[in-house]
């Protein structure tokens, strides 16, 4: 994504959508799969097009562009949490998930850090630090446009990166999840 | 910065962001942290979803522009044809409420102008020289002496010959059929008030199944509508020979005719200015009651109690028609019946 893209998407030009869309699209993505997003591939839709909408409005260059996709990629996995939090969702039961009986070896093997793996710590981390090590690390934001997103300061961005990477290693260890 | 595939165990390099997370955090040596990331940073390596529905249009530019904040171009178009087909219906709505409203007074001064003139056809039945040569029926309530099957008959019947069963429901028009006949069977009974002849009170006391004819046999019928008139002094009523059915008088209001009749038609036993001219019979001279008006020819104050007042009611119903609007003259003349009657 370059410069003249960012121009194109405020021009309204449907090539310069296309291939923003094509960068940002993984990030966000990835960054709604992360949190668990109930439906990651709708709600990136969504964030996008609230971006295209606005993109007269847009101020900065890609780095500008992406730190406004993955802010309302945020706050659009926000509401998601509300809604699920007024109804939770209810499913079944499965024995295989279910974190109190051990997996078999094998099975243990075969997802050992692979990304379900890492999505199923990183959920049992807080919230705040989850949200910074998912922009840091999926999104490859700075600590400066991750703090824009989030609101917070930058120290408290680095305060927060560091005890959710901790945090990580020590449920990695505790669940066997270790490399 | 590298690291160890946890899969393959080939040493592969971070990403540049992920090694500049973990020169911040201070754990830039640490494997498992440094896995962990790494496993973060391959949720972003995916395909970009395939878009759908308005996203999908908007890429593959069938949508112009979406420029313009929260609402495109489309939507305000869309909004804009909304409300100009709103105010269109509005308007159209209104105007057809205002020219069904005109259309309406039309229709509504003919209604007004046939009921004047449909009760003109009641002085028809008093005029008849059955009737005006027998005593007293005047003071008799109309809606009680309906039936010209009631002489000598234990089932009367109206005018339209079908038998009347009760006075429950009865229907009006059945009852104020006018009957010759049975208006000389109780003759000389006084009139009740006129409220007492409205329609619905025509056949109070007898309920659904009640036998009308009692009431027309001159005795029971004066018993159960004037019972200040059952002193002995009902006279037995005379045999008289029936009168021709006549056709049933519509039920139209009756109010404003009394009083047209007194000035307008000839009718000699209507009220009481033309009574005079009438033979004696229409005076209904066995009644008791000196006060005792003309024959009555209708169920409303102005026509029987005060029959003596037509000039003057009907003066004044001539004036509040024309106050109303209307103008019941014109049908009253042209369609009173007066030739039968001469």
């Amino acid at each position: 994504m370059e410069v003249g893209d960012v121009d194109g998407v405020r021009a309204g030009d449907p090539a310069a959508f296309r291939r923003v869309y094509a960068v940002l699209s993984p990030l966000v993505l990835g960054y709604l799969r992360a949190h668990g997003s109930a439906d990651p591939e709708a709600l990136t839709q969504e964030v996008f097009l609230t971006i295209f909408r606005r993109a007269a409005d847009l101020r900065g260059g890609p780095d500008g562009l992406r730190t406004f996709a993955l802010s309302v990629a945020h706050a659009r996995l926000v509401d998601e949490w509300r809604a699920r939090a007024r109804r939770p969702d209810i499913v079944e039961l499965d024995e295989t998930e279910d974190p109190r009986v051990a997996p078999p070896a094998e099975v243990e093997a075969l997802t050992a850090l692979d990304s379900e793996a890492v999505v199923a710590l990183l959920g049992a981390l807080p919230e705040a630090q989850r949200s910074v090590v998912a922009l840091r690390t999926v999104a490859g934001l700075s600590l400066e446009e991750t703090a824009d997103v989030l609101g917070r300061s930058v120290g408290a961005i680095k305060q927060l990166q560091r005890r959710g990477l901790l945090g990580l290693r020590a449920l990695a260890e505790e669940r066997g999840v270790t490399p | 910065m590298t690291h160890r595939d946890d899969h393959t165990g080939d040493m592969t390099t971070l990403p540049d962001h992920v090694v500049a997370l973990l020169t911040e955090a201070d754990l830039a040596d640490d494997p498992t942290v440094a896995s962990l990331t790494v496993g973060l940073a391959a949720l972003a390596d995916v395909e970009a979803p395939t878009p759908t529905g308005e996203l999908a249009a908007l890429l593959d530019a069938k949508v112009r522009s979406l420029r313009g904040g929260g609402g495109s171009h489309r939507r305000v178009v869309t909004t804009t044809t909304v409300t100009i087909a709103s105010v269109v219906a509005l308007s159209a709505t209104t105007a057809a409420a205002v020219t069904g409203v005109r259309a309406h007074w039309p229709t509504v001064d003919r209604v007004e102008s046939q009921s004047v003139a449909v009760p003109v056809e009641r002085p028809l039945v008093l005029a008849h020289p059955d009737v005006l040569s027998r005593p007293g029926p005047a003071d008799l309530p109309r809606s009680v002496v309906s039936s010209p099957g009631a002489a000598g008959s234990s089932t009367p019947t109206s005018a339209s010959g079908a038998p009347i069963t009760g006075g429950g429901g009865l229907p009006v028009s059945a009852l104020s059929a006018s009957a010759p006949d049975a208006r000389g069977l109780v003759a000389g009974v006084p009139a009740p008030a006129p409220e007492t002849h409205s329609p619905g009170t025509a056949v109070q006391g007898s309920g659904p199944g009640a036998d009308v004819s009692l009431k027309a046999s001159g005795v029971s019928g004066a018993t159960a509508e004037s019972p200040t008139a059952t002193k002995g002094n009902t006279p037995p009523a005379p045999a008289v020979p029936k009168a021709p059915a006549m056709p049933a008088a519509p039920t139209m209001p009756t109010t404003p005719i009394a009083g047209l009749q007194g000035g307008a038609n000839p009718d000699p036993g209507a009220e009481g200015n033309q009574a005079p001219k009438g033979p004696p019979g229409g005076k209904g001279k066995p009644s008791q009651s000196p006060a005792s008006p003309p024959p009555a020819t209708g169920q409303n104050g102005n026509g029987q109690d005060k029959g003596n007042r037509g000039n003057q009611n009907s003066q004044d119903n001539q004036g509040k028609a024309k106050k109303k609007g209307a103008s019941p003259l014109a049908p009253l003349e042209s369609d009173a019946p007066s030739a039968p009657l001469d």
